[in-house]
């Protein structure tokens, strides 16, 4: 990783380099530096070689991945099974019954 | 009659007020909410699967499914996902509410602790704007003229 604080290209600078920018990342390939744009020191935007990017991309989807399964795995809660809740809801099974043959003849649908 | 074993659903525990709302509306709402589920997790019927959406949150392991009551307008919407269960495929329900301005999917992303940062503050207002409608449906209902 660099120590050092990366040159940030304005927008202006960059339009202007952009030919230099593509010959370098066509020259060197993956290996090329990275080009980071933005404004007052900031970088809003990294503009990386293709070949990087191809080469970065599966890591990137394993974040994700690995983002989304810690999303699913934080969920805590106990599901109440079907039967316990038409319970609780002091639901009429002959009233079920009947609300999905009405259901069934609505959608079209053989039982 | 007591409730045949083994229904091939479940639900997260806030479904029994979600459904039991339902009744508030339209008692045969509540009948239909679990008739609906019970089709679902028989294959008889299907939802639409969702996406991750930028402002809802990630819901792509979940479906939508429209009902509303004979006749009438689709009025609600069931959120649910499926999940393999010891081998068995089930149904898990996630949230029941109305169609309106997409509510549900806020809170079936809340109930699933996916709900975005971005997304806290739009769901605390639909939330407060729906117990607030819940509320003066019911007041009117207190204060509706009797013989």
């Amino acid at each position: 990783m660099a120590l050092v604080t990366p040159h940030i290209m304005g927008t202006a600078e960059t339009r202007k380099k952009l030919p230099a920018i593509l010959d370098e990342f066509r020259k060197h390939g993956a290996e090329a530096e990275p080009v980071y744009i933005g404004s007052y020191r900031h970088a809003d935007a990294l503009l990386i070689p293709a070949a990087l990017a191809a080469k970065i991309a599966p890591l990137l989807e394993d974040v994700m991945i690995a983002e989304r399964a810690k999303a699913r795995l934080a969920e805590s809660f106990t599901p109440v099974s079907g039967d316990e809740l038409v319970a609780r809801l002091g639901l009429d099974e002959a009233d079920i019954s009947a609300e999905t043959a009405a259901l069934l003849a609505e959608l079209n649908i053989t039982a | 009659m007591s409730a045949p074993a083994g229904r091939k659903w479940r639900a997260h525990p806030a479904v029994e007020k979600d459904i039991e709302r339902l009744g508030e509306d339209d008692p045969r709402l509540k009948v239909r909410a679990v008739a609906l589920l019970d089709l679902l997790a028989d294959g008889k019927v299907a939802g639409e699967e969702l996406k991750d959406m930028a402002f809802y949150g990630d819901l792509s392991d979940c479906f939508k499914f429209y009902f509303g009551i004979t006749g009438g307008a689709i009025t609600h919407r069931i959120v649910y996902r499926t999940l393999a269960d010891g081998g068995i495929e089930i149904v898990e329900a996630i949230a029941v509410e109305e169609r309106e301005e997409g509510y549900v999917y806020l809170l079936a992303s809340h109930r699933l602790g996916r709900l975005p940062d971005t997304a806290k503050k739009a769901f605390n207002r639909a939330h407060q704007k729906v117990i607030a409608r819940r509320g003066a449906i019911r007041k009117a209902f207190r204060q509706r003229p009797t013989k």
